[in-house]
């Protein structure tokens, strides 16, 4: 599946600019990195294309959908074809694995098609067979909450094979597991993604894994695109530039922490 | 060494504002009032207490002579109650969908339903009583649908807070997964709420029994029927006996409903 996002702002109610003239596109099974310091506008972006935030203006087409224009019925047909990988793994906690899993299936099967009662056979069959595929068909009938994060995260991906999704979007999948539980996720995330031609849109925060694994890095700043390009293409000081207001920003903090302590040991010495 | 009188210290004992002074004149000008009002004295309390040792004589030992008739009446304030808390346990739920800020269809809408689940919580469970009475008749179906409109009042409130406290994220992956707004509620939401549901049902049982209990003080079935006629016919040693299988019951069924839930949590 491809992505075409034309000339995209987004404001916030209060105001705020978050996303000014946002304009590329992806072809279909590219692997695309998005970095950007915190606040850049990456998971706005994210949840733009899935329809989930209103437009200010531009569009964003999917597979010849224009999330700006479509209809909500024409947009969860969208959605339910678009497999999305969360920071904090978003699963129904109190619920077995193996209906989590099968939660993949609400956007085609609706609830009776995927609810562990009701489900067919098939979808049941499926759920394990995605289940294995993650290595986890062994916790199947576990209650989700009592698994690992990274454990979590891959049900999380199990999910969104169940899916049967053209087009993954990630937001940093792996900023809550520890490098090694990361690295695992990465990598079983990108094989799948390989294996069936699938297109990646990834929010990473890790500078060194958006290297090993991406086709393409955009780099967002302030609301705008100011890195395009292949990881080789990308200087490391084009990359370290993307964070460059932020390290201002946090210069400034200090310093006015350190005006604070002065004053401090000023109006201590009138003592 | 600080300086004491700097600012930024705060002090020991701050003076009560205008607004503090008003409020405790009006509440000891309440209390003087009322306590005038009751007519107590030491006259009267050591009369009373006379009277209560009389009561006690006579009401021992218990009666066991109507104890049948007892166990049924109990066994009907027990069905009243479980009946009742289950209906309006059921009619909570949607109820509750309605009130909840996050899955409400409309903010009108909510504020419609917030405001009957209010008025069904202010209206107290023996004035409901009554008024069934007056509609349905003496017995036992008057307590039932005094129980389910106290049940709604107390659970549907309760739930609708519990769906407010969801968390947001795992609806939203369902969301981003193409679910309807129901397969959002039915998958994410009601899963999360479900202990809590539990929870607070078996809560509402404890009161709906203890309420069960005084509804029949206004004829509308159970053991309170049988109370205030053991007490008008000056039987006291029956009424201590229904007094005690009350104790008794109110007890298990608390203790019953305890052990559930924190089976459940």
């Amino acid at each position: 599946m491809d992505v075409s996002v034309r000339q995209l702002a987004k404001t916030f109610p209060d105001g705020t600019r978050v996303l000014e003239a946002v304009d590329f596109s992806i072809a279909s099974g590219e692997g695309v990195v998005l970095l950007g310091a915190n606040g850049c506008g990456k998971s706005t972006l994210l949840r733009c294309m899935l329809g989930l935030e209103k437009i200010t203006a531009g569009d964003i087409v999917i597979d010849d959908v224009s999330i700006g224009h479509a209809r909500r019925s024409d947009l969860r047909r969208l959605r339910s074809r678009v497999g999305s990988v969360f920071q904090q793994f978003n699963l129904v906690g109190n619920l077995s694995v193996h209906q989590n899993v099968m939660f993949g299936r609400l956007g085609t099967h609706g609830l009776m098609g995927a609810l562990s009662l009701t489900a067919s056979t098939e979808t049941r069959d499926k759920a394990m067979h995605c289940l294995d595929r993650v290595g986890l068909a062994h916790l199947a009938k576990r209650r989700t909450d009592t698994l690992s994060g990274g454990q979590q995260q891959r049900v999380a991906i199990a999910r969104m094979l169940m899916q049967e999704a053209g087009i993954v979007f990630a937001d940093e999948p792996v900023a809550s597991l520890d490098p090694r539980a990361g690295r695992e996720v990465m990598d079983l995330l990108f094989d799948i993604v390989r294996e069936r031609g699938l297109t990646v849109v990834c929010v990473l925060h890790q500078i060194d894994l958006a290297r090993a694994y991406a086709n393409r890095i955009i780099g967002l700043k302030s609301g705008r695109i100011v890195v395009d390009g292949a990881p080789n293409d990308l200087t490391d000081d084009a990359i370290a530039d993307l964070y460059e207001a932020d390290r201002t920003r946090a210069e400034k903090e200090s310093k006015e922490a350190e005006d604070a302590r002065s004053n401090l040991r000023r109006s201590a010495a009138s003592f | 060494m600080l300086d004491r009188t700097s600012d930024g210290v705060p002090p020991r004992f701050e003076r009560p504002s205008l607004f503090v002074w008003v409020v405790i004149l009006v509440f000891l000008a309440f209390f003087i009032q009322g306590f005038t009002q009751a007519g107590i004295s030491v006259d009267r309390l050591v009369r009373g207490t006379s009277n209560l040792g009389r009561f006690l004589g006579m009401a021992f030992p218990p009666s066991t002579a109507r104890l049948d008739v007892i166990a049924r009446a109990m066994l009907e304030t027990l069905n009243m109650a479980v009946v009742g808390v289950t209906f309006g346990v059921i009619l909570s739920l949607p109820m509750a969908l309605l009130c909840a800020r996050n899955t409400t269809p409309h903010p009108i809408v909510r504020l419609i339903a917030v405001n009957i689940v209010a008025t069904l919580r202010t209206i107290p469970d023996l004035i409901w009583a009554l008024i069934f009475v007056v509609a349905v008749g003496l017995g036992p179906l008057a307590g039932i649908l005094a129980i389910i409109m106290d049940t709604i009042g107390f659970c549907a409130r309760f739930f609708s807070e519990r769906i407010e406290e969801t968390n947001p994220k795992p609806g939203m992956a369902l969301r981003a997964a193409g679910a309807s707004r129901s397969a959002v509620v039915a998958g994410a939401i009601l899963p999360e709420c479900f202990p809590s549901f539990v929870a607070t049902s078996l809560f509402s049982v404890e009161k709906a029994v203890r309420s069960a209990v005084v509804l029949g003080l206004v004829g509308a079935g159970g053991i309170g029927v049988e109370l205030t006629s053991a007490m008008n016919l000056f039987r006291y040693n029956e009424a201590l006996t229904i007094i005690l299988s009350i104790l008794v019951v109110v007890i298990a069924v608390e203790q019953v409903a305890g052990a559930i839930r924190r089976r459940v949590i």
